[in-house]
């Protein structure tokens, strides 16, 4: 009896179709329809345009998501939690103008990285003593806290752009890069690394889960959801502030209109994460593809000369159709 | 205006849910439809209602010729059924008239059109008097009582009716409903006889039945096994009704009353070792050493409803716990698992006490686990995985420990016989049986001293009912101490060693296993509980 609870008792992924070993690979497929379509187009961009499939080309592509990827894992965690954090985008903001304005002060690059963090830290307090504290939907407190920040950044620039006063290692960090790769995109690599282990091995991922799945059924369980909303949100928090760096690094100077406009593509991104890896779960590896998704479709559609408007049109329909797509997938997931 | 049934049958796969059941409820008549979950009475109901479409038999209303089946609960509703459900379908915000207009249609031109208030105002008022509701069209139902909501809910669910209503199937309206505000509202309910409306109460309440029925009938297994005038029935007879195996080939007679199987006697499907085999996943190495000293003591206990409530439970014992919905006996499990608040009085497990704000962490560190009632809201996370659910509370003793996530989980999906037994089903994919099973199999890997089961067969088939309780026996006799509570009698006489009454927040009565042996215990439980 033993034996035959052990041969079922195997590292397989979560999902009921990729134990069918037949169809294994059209599993596969299914698990991450956005690398899919990411292949198609690469392989399409490649055949349109001459000047896509270059080792520049590929490489400032990449270099150019730091700062949105870090939000869009910034706003997985209060996904994952259950909650929505509309702050993000303007604590980039103030993060970025921040960092600036302490260096315009003469502070070092590890204090004023240090400093840049904690404030991150104190973005995810706030938002959660409204939310978790005092109850407030999370969509209304983070919109507050976010215009509320807004203000910040305005006060600390006076309006202006600072550029100032930036330590040059920080602005190196940003151009030197590592086979290609600029340095902010390896370290998001390894925050990304850190996070999936967070996510899946560890008990707060599981409590994470739980908490987003049912609040009251977790805390009944003995989560306690307060506490694991906290670190959703204080984690967030943090992730903006080196979003924030990024943008420092790369940039080299801070504006304060910077911040708002990365809200909704770091969505879109974790959205259309939800349909790979992990299908019907919010996750880090399906963010990513996400991300890069949508950046390819960018550059490419670009260089075969499609207007500027069609860029927006592209976004969206890729996630209005991945979404569609993978609930048609779960269905079938469910129903088998 | 009436209603006759006849031999309507209605097979779910292997599940013979209705079997040839005739049944009529003539003018003016109030019918009570009696029977244990799973009984079939809710399928009848939904087959006459157009719910469900019978695979035999005919359904005749009003005297236009018999039907075969209705398709839809459109077809039901047109040839004059109207059904009331338990959920309120009352929008709070909106006035009584409104809530008219929403269900029936506002009076006007079209959609776009200005309504016409004073127009449904009349039409509202009518309708309201009609069914004898002294309620004004203009009041919100939070200003209402919870009978007086019903009495309004009901008046909605007659409103349309132009042709006239051939039946009004009440299916468990009382259901979330206190007992005083029940009767009251079934008294209103029982003066539309007088109208000539035909009623059929779906119910699980027997002083309901005996209060107001004409007629009782009884189903189980999908049978009629009694039906006859609702005064000839006592409690205990009911109960043995509900509880009794329907007789094969014969016709149902009045007179066939069975006492309860007991649990040894009943076959269960499949099943392995069981709780015994796993010993080493669920059990406290001191589990029931000590067994005259009690697992969980609670003395002066006082809740919102609760008053100077005393209970011992030792290991190895089951002990029932019944009461009606204002009884206070609800706040019980909760309390216990640091789900509410006490407003006093001590709770000890094994001798150490739980503090007054404890939450369901410290509860779970006493040795306290509880399985909700409600399975959805409290009992698993449905987008996870059943491995997730069962291991959420120890996720920490598994971190880093995969393999022995999924060796443990797999020999408790097999002891309890979680069906499909897959730990990476989604919760939500499951049976509430197998649900079920998951929720006790989550909270026995937690290595209680005390378990406490709300409830536990609400919406799990009688397979799985027995296979719980047959490991939760098991699980008892390895020196758990369990309390169930439970609004079943049957269930409660079955498998406790003692069983305990609440009413008006106290201890009101206490049966031991001889006076449960007793055949008017069972009037004594129904009298107590919901």
């Amino acid at each position: 009896m033993t034996t035959s609870v052990e041969t079922q008792v195997s590292d397989a992924p979560a999902n009921p179709i990729t134990s069918k070993a037949p169809n294994r690979w059209l599993a596969l497929l299914f698990r991450y329809p956005t690398l899919l379509m990411l292949a198609i187009l690469i392989v399409g961009f490649s055949i349109a345009s001459s000047n896509f499939l270059t080792t520049t080309n590929l490489t400032t592509l990449v270099n150019q998501q730091a700062v949105v990827a870090l939000i869009t894992l910034a706003a997985l965690l209060p996904l994952i939690a259950g909650e929505f954090d509309l702050s993000l985008g303007y604590a980039a903001g103030l993060a970025t103008m921040f960092g600036a304005y302490l260096a315009g002060q003469g502070w070092g690059l590890v204090p004023m990285i240090l400093a840049v963090l904690l404030l991150g830290v104190f973005v995810g307090l706030f938002n959660s003593l409204f939310i978790v504290r005092f109850k407030i939907n999370s969509f209304i407190a983070t919109l507050g806290v976010g215009i509320i920040l807004s203000g910040g950044t305005l006060a600390i620039s006076g309006g202006e752009v600072l550029f100032e006063g930036l330590p040059q290692s920080l602005a190196t960090f940003g151009r030197d890069k590592f086979l290609g790769i600029a340095l902010p995109i390896w370290v998001i690599l390894l925050i990304a690394v850190v996070l999936v282990y967070l996510l899946e091995q560890t008990p707060f991922g599981r409590r994470l889960y739980a908490t987003g799945g049912s609040e009251r059924v977790a805390f009944l369980a003995g989560v306690r959801t307060g506490r694991i909303k906290t670190l959703a949100f204080v984690g967030a928090g943090i992730l903006v502030g080196f979003a924030g760096l990024a943008q420092l690094a790369t940039t080299t100077s801070a504006s304060p209109t910077f911040g708002p406009e990365l809200l909704l593509p770091a969505y879109a991104g974790a959205f259309l994460g939800v349909v790979a890896y992990r299908p019907g779960y919010f996750n880090v590896p399906g963010s990513i593809i996400a991300i890069l998704l949508i950046a390819v479709g960018y550059n490419g559609l670009s260089l075969v000369g499609v207007p500027f408007w069609g860029q927006p049109l592209f976004n969206g329909a890729v996630l209005l159709l991945s979404v569609l797509g993978a609930r048609a997938e779960s269905r079938r997931v469910r129903i088998g | 205006m009436s209603l006759r049934a006849r031999n309507l049958s209605k097979a779910f796969g292997d599940l013979q849910a209705l079997d040839h059941v005739s049944l009529e409820v003539g003018e003016g008549e109030l019918v009570a439809l009696l029977g244990a979950n799973g009984s079939g009475k809710s399928t009848f109901a939904k087959c006459v209602a157009g719910v469900y479409q019978p695979d035999e038999g005919s359904i005749e209303l009003g005297g236009v010729p018999a039907v075969r089946r209705f398709l839809t609960p459109t077809d039901a509703a047109r040839a004059g059924v109207r059904v009331m459900h338990q959920d309120n379908p009352l929008v709070n915000s909106l006035s009584v008239k409104e809530n008219f207009g929403l269900s029936t249609g506002f009076p006007g031109r079209g959609s776009a059109a200005p309504i016409r208030w004073r127009k449904l105002t009349r039409h509202v008022q009518q309708a309201l008097e009609r069914y004898g509701v002294e309620v004004s069209p203009d009041a919100l139902p939070a200003t209402l009582s919870p009978s007086q909501r019903a009495m309004v809910a009901l008046a909605m669910t007659l409103a349309d009716a132009d042709q006239g209503v051939e039946l009004l199937i009440l299916d468990e309206v009382t259901a979330h409903i206190a007992e005083g505000d029940a009767a009251e509202f079934l008294a209103g309910a029982a003066r539309l006889r007088g109208i000539g409306i035909p009623i059929l109460m779906v119910t699980h309440r027997f002083k309901e039945v005996l209060a107001f029925a004409d007629r009782t009938i009884v189903l189980s297994g999908g049978a009629v096994v009694y039906s006859g005038p609702a005064a000839d029935l006592t409690l205990t007879e009911m109960v043995n009704l509900m509880a009794a195996v329907p007789p094969k080939d014969q016709a149902p007679k009045p007179d066939r009353v069975r006492q309860a199987a007991p649990v040894a006697e009943l076959k269960v499907e499949g099943g392995s070792g069981g709780i015994a085999e796993i010993r080493g996943v669920w059990r406290r190495e001191d589990l029931g050493e000590d067994r005259k000293r009690p697992a969980l003591e609670i003395e002066d206990l006082e809740g919102a409803l609760l008053r100077k409530t005393a209970l011992k439970v030792h290991p190895g014992e089951i002990v029932g716990l019944t009461g009606t919905a204002d009884s206070g006996v609800h706040e019980l499990p909760e309390i216990l698992a640091g789900a509410r608040r006490r407003q006093g009085g001590t709770i000890r497990v094994a001798g150490h006490e739980l503090a007054r704000d404890a939450d369901p962490v410290d509860a779970m560190r006493m040795g306290i686990a509880r399985t909700p009632s409600d399975r959805h809201k409290e009992g698993g996370v449905m987008s996870l995985s059943v491995r997730e659910n069962i291991t959420l509370p120890e996720a920490r003793r598994f971190w880093g420990r995969k393999r022995d996530e999924r060796k443990v989980v797999a020999r408790l999906i097999e002891a309890l016989n979680v069906s499909p037994p897959n730990p990476d089903a989604l919760m939500g994919t499951l049976s509430g049986g197998n649900q079920q099973k998951v929720v006790i199999a989550k909270w026995l890997l937690t290595r209680p001293r005390v378990l406490i089961l709300d409830d536990p067969t609400v919406g799990v088939d009688p397979g799985a009912r027995e296979q719980i309780f047959r490991f939760v026996g098991e699980a008892a006799e390895d020196g758990l101490a369990v309390v169930l509570l439970s609004s079943e009698p049957e269930q409660l006489v079955r498998q406790c060693t003692r069983v305990v009454a609440i009413a008006g927040g106290r201890v009101a009565k206490e049966l031991n296993r001889e006076e449960l042996e007793a055949p008017e215990a069972l009037d004594i439980l129904a009298a107590y509980g919901g």
